[in-house]
C-alpha cells in the first residue's frame, strides 16, 4: 500500500465522488450530443445510488447487466452502473442535471481543498 | 490507481513490529527510514498519476490529489527531520 | 483525462449540428433551383445522425457515445409542380417542377439545430469549468 498522508476515509470518499461526477458528465454530454439522433434513448448514471451503495459497503455496483464481458483495463469506478433508460432525451432535464453535476464536482473539490488545508496547517503551524 | 488510506503516522507500538528495520534495534532511525521509503513511494505514485493524466488514461483530479499527497508527505518528512535534529542538538548540549 | 472525453463528445455534437446547418442552408438556397447537373430540379437533402462509441474498441452499451453524421440523404418525395409555360424549364404541359423544399420546415429545423448547438456549447463550458476547478486542488 502506498503512502497516504490523509488519515481519514472522507478524503478517499471525496476523491471517489470526483470520479463518479466526471463519468456522469461524460454520460450527460453523450445524451446532449445525441439530442436529435433518431431512436436514441438516454443513458443515466445515478450518483445518489452509487454514493449510498458505497457508504453501505457494497463493493461494486452492478445493475442489470445486459451485456457479457467487460474489456480489461477499464477504470473500475463505475463499472456496470450506467443505466439505459427507455426515454428520449429531454433537453431541459439534461441541462439541469448537468448544472447539478458541475456544482457537485466543484463542491467536492472545495471540500478536498479544506481537508488539504487542515493537514497543511498541522505541518506548517498555522502560517496562513 | 487509487490512493488507499494507509497508516498515516506510525505509532510507537508499531516500532516493535516495524518491518523496515531488520538489523539495528527499532529506534527513530528505523522509523525515519520507513517514513522515507513510504514518502518515496508516494512520489513515485504521483509520477505514475501524472503520466496517466498526460496521456489521457487517468483522471485529472487523481493526479492533482496524488501530487498534493506527495507534497504534503515531503513536508511532513522535513518537519520530522527538523525535530529529530533539534532533539539531537539538545541532547548534545545537555551532555556538555 | 476524462475531461478530454467529454470535450470530444461535445465537439462531435457541435460538428454534427453544424453539418446539419450547412445542409439546411443548402436547401434554402436552392429552394427554387430547377436545373441541376443530374438533370431535373434540386432534391432536398437531410442529414442522418447516428451514435458512435466515444472510445475505440469499446462496447456501445457500457461507454458513452458521441454522434456522427453517417449520411446526407436526398429526399425524393414530393415536389411542387407549378404551371408556368413561359419558364425555360417548363415541360410540354407547361408545368415546371420546383424542388420539394418547404421553407417553414427548414426554418424549424434551423431552430432545432441552433438549440442543440447551444446545448453542446453549454456542456463544453461546464466540462471546462470542472477541469479548471480540479486544477485548483491544493491551492
Amino acid at each position: 500500500m502506498s503512502w497516504n498522508i490523509f488519515p481519514d476515509r472522507m478524503v478517499h470518499l471525496l476523491e471517489q465522488t470526483l470520479t463518479w461526477r466526471s463519468r456522469r458528465q461524460e454520460i450527460i454530454a453523450g445524451n446532449i450530443a445525441n439530442l436529435d439522433t433518431p431512436r436514441y434513448t438516454r443513458k443515466e448514471l445515478n450518483f445518489n445510488k452509487l454514493l449510498t451503495a458505497h457508504l453501505q459497503g457494497v463493493p461494486t455496483v452492478r445493475l442489470a447487466a445486459t451485456h457479457a464481458g467487460h474489456l480489461p483495463g477499464k477504470p473500475a469506478g463505475t463499472l456496470g452502473a450506467v443505466e439505459h433508460t427507455r426515454n428520449s432525451v429531454d433537453l431541459d432535464q439534461e441541462m439541469v442535471q448537468m448544472a447539478e453535476n458541475q456544482l457537485g464536482y466543484q463542491a467536492s473539490v472545495q471540500m478536498l481543498n479544506k481537508k488539504i488545508d487542515q493537514i497543511r496547517t498541522v505541518l506548517e503551524g498555522d502560517k496562513s | 490507481m487509487k490512493i488507499v488510506p494507509a497508516i498515516s503516522v506510525p505509532e510507537p507500538q508499531a516500532l516493535q513490529s516495524n518491518p523496515g528495520s531488520s538489523g539495528p534495534p527499532p529506534g527513530s532511525g528505523g522509523l525515519f527510514k520507513n517514513m522515507l521509503a513510504q514518502v518515496s513511494q508516494g512520489q513515485r505514485q504521483a509520477d505514475v498519476q501524472i503520466q496517466q493524466a498526460l496521456t489521457g488514461t487517468g483522471e485529472l483530479h487523481d493526479a492533482m490529489l496524488a501530487l498534493e499527497n506527495a507534497n504534503l508527505g515531503l513536508k511532513f518528512l522535513i518537519q520530522v527531520r527538523n525535530k529529530l535534529l533539534q532533539a539531537y542538538e539538545e541532547l548534545n548540549r545537555m551532555s556538555m | 483525462m476524462n475531461i478530454l472525453k467529454t470535450l470530444d463528445i461535445c465537439s462531435s455534437g457541435l460538428t454534427a449540428q453544424r453539418q446539419r446547418l450547412n445542409v439546411i442552408a443548402e436547401n434554402l438556397a436552392n429552394s427554387h433551383t430547377t436545373r441541376t447537373p443530374q438533370g431535373g430540379p434540386y432534391c432536398r437533402k437531410h442529414v442522418v445522425l447516428a451514435t458512435r462509441p466515444a472510445e475505440e474498441f469499446a462496447s456501445c452499451l457500457e461507454d458513452s457515445v458521441k454522434v456522427a453524421v453517417t449520411d446526407i440523404a436526398e429526399d425524393r418525395q414530393g415536389g411542387r409542380p407549378e404551371y408556368d409555360p413561359g419558364h425555360p424549364d417548363a415541360d410540354d404541359k407547361g408545368m415546371v417542377n420546383y424542388p420539394n423544399v418547404n421553407p417553414v420546415t427548414e426554418m424549424v429545423s434551423l431552430t432545432l439545430a441552433s438549440r442543440a448547438f447551444d446545448a453542446n456549447v453549454s456542456v463544453f463550458r461546464a466540462g471546462r469549468a470542472m477541469a479548471l476547478k480540479a486544477l485548483e486542488i491544493g491551492r
